[in-house]
């Protein structure tokens, strides 16, 4: 594959935000998760808890402001969801197990990656609304602080499913593992961009971009 | 079963001396807590992490005349404790003698505890970064039960009062007063009640009782006291799903990472996909 042809498929600022977000929400469950397990660690992670929240925090605006073209690319794709985008959703089980065949050609973002998108975006916003909450509880009702843990560990919970998936997809699935060079290098191989992403490829070739 | 004890104030009994909060100040060695003269007689306002019990003062109006409500205020070592269900380390716990106890070196000072509680009692003290409420004077009741119900080593503010508005016993003998004094108030307050005495409630009591001559409210106490509903939704629901599901997580790629490396499926970057 060293030799093969690319095709460029983030710009570095999704894939410096894209490991932001993903540093900060690493940090936030090693050092949040304890709590959730009921396993006693050294209070100073409270402290690193929030200054990995801010990070987390800091993609959004640090996107809107160096490439809003990206960003308005991944958030629009993430919520159009077609016919192929639920066939996609449909085999994905037998994909996992390298079984599936007749995959119809998916978009910029395949269905699984869009499910990725939509669950992280309503999981973020759920996590710095309960956590802004936790954080200022003085600010609050008694009640909305006290609803806020249960909804935030719950977030948590959907939200590390979903990451455990991510990851093994990117880094150790035989059939996805190539996309990994997308978010390092920002560009991936014509073949796999053919193979997984028919319609984005389609759409390249009309534009005669490749 | 270790023996269940718990404490009374008769606050009919209370002068209001304020001796109960002295005496904990001194036992639990326990610095004053200054706070500014703001017109009215109640010394602390709210609980601290330097005040464990206070005397609540209320005045009223009736008929041109002062009355005076006085509630000895701390921990209520509630039969279901929100504060023990809410702390992540188990640093709080309902004992079998019915103290709420706290164990300093399990807590991390999260602050669940205060969230969690229903009448706002305990508190993360700043400095130290751990919380901090009555513990109904524990050492003491330990050698209390060792001693065959010592009277000596009862808590150092029932030990102290000196109307006898606090008592302190077995839980057997403190539910008796209180229903006999109950029975003695109705004649004079007809709205006379327990608190915590009845464990028909959410908190299912406490063994911090009270023997009231007015309503809870009157002292500034939830006429229903009510556990935190969301602690329910999440202690038996949203953690215990939470733990299935990433686990089911892991398993999943664990599985599909198995199965693709045995059978070598997918190896081929998906040519077998169109």
């Amino acid at each position: 594959m060293s030799n093969e042809k690319t095709v460029k498929r983030f710009s570095k600022f999704v894939i410096i935000a894209h490991w932001t977000n993903a540093i900060s929400f690493i940090m936030l469950v090693l050092t949040g998760l304890p709590l959730f397990l009921g396993i006693s660690v050294p209070d100073v992670l409270q402290i690193v808890h929030r200054v990995f929240a801010v990070t987390f925090l800091l993609p959004t605006p640090f996107m809107i402001l160096m490439d809003r073209k990206g960003f308005m690319n991944w958030t629009k794709n993430a919520w159009s969801w077609k016919k192929h985008d639920f066939q996609f959703l449909a085999v994905f089980p037998l994909e996992l197990i390298g079984k599936a065949k007749n995959i119809p050609k998916q978009d910029f973002f395949n269905g699984g990656q869009k499910l990725n998108s939509v669950l992280t975006i309503i999981g973020a916003i759920i996590m710095v609304c309960t956590g802004f909450i936790m954080w200022f509880k003085e600010l609050f009702p008694k009640a909305l602080v006290q609803w806020a843990y249960p909804v935030h560990d719950a977030g948590m919970a959907i939200m590390v499913a979903v990451i455990i998936g991510h990851i093994y997809l990117s880094v150790g699935h035989p059939a996805s593992r190539p996309s990994f060079m997308g978010m390092t290098k920002g560009v991936v191989p014509e073949s796999y961009a053919k193979e997984h992403h028919g319609r984005w490829y389609d759409e390249l070739k009309e534009k005669n971009e490749i | 079963m270790a023996v269940e004890i718990a404490m009374l104030h008769d606050v009919e009994k209370c002068s209001a001396c304020r001796g109960c909060s002295v005496a904990c100040k001194q036992w639990k060695n326990l610095p004053a807590d200054i706070t500014p003269f703001d017109g009215e007689y109640q010394s602390h306002k709210d609980l601290s992490s330097k005040t464990y019990t206070l005397i609540r003062m209320k005045e009223t109006m009736v008929n041109d005349k002062v009355r005076w409500d006085f509630l000895k205020f701390q921990c209520m070592h509630c039969g279901i404790a929100g504060c023990a269900l809410g702390c992540p380390t188990k640093a709080l716990k309902k004992e079998e003698t019915g103290i709420v106890s706290h164990d300093n070196d399990l807590c991390i000072g999260c602050g669940y505890c205060e969230i969690n509680c229903t009448f706002g009692v305990p508190h993360v003290d700043p400095v130290t970064k751990k919380s901090t409420k009555c513990n109904l004077c524990e050492d003491r009741v330990a050698k209390y039960i060792e001693n065959g119900n010592d009277k000596k080593y009862m808590p150092a503010c029932a030990k102290t009062c000196t109307a006898d508005a606090i008592l302190f016993g077995t839980r057997e003998e403190m539910v008796k007063i209180a229903n006999e004094r109950l029975a003695v108030l109705k004649e004079k307050y007809p709205d006379a009640c327990t608190y915590n005495v009845e464990t028909n409630n959410s908190i299912k009591g406490g063994s911090m009782m009270y023997v009231l001559p007015y309503k809870p409210s009157v002292y500034g106490l939830p006429d229903e006291p009510q556990l935190a509903p969301s602690l329910g939704v999440w202690k038996e629901t949203v953690q215990p799903v939470g733990k299935v599901l990433m686990g089911a997580a892991v398993v999943a790629v664990a599985g599909a990472a198995i199965v693709n490396t045995v059978t070598g499926g997918g190896k081929h970057g998906g040519d077998d996909h169109e």
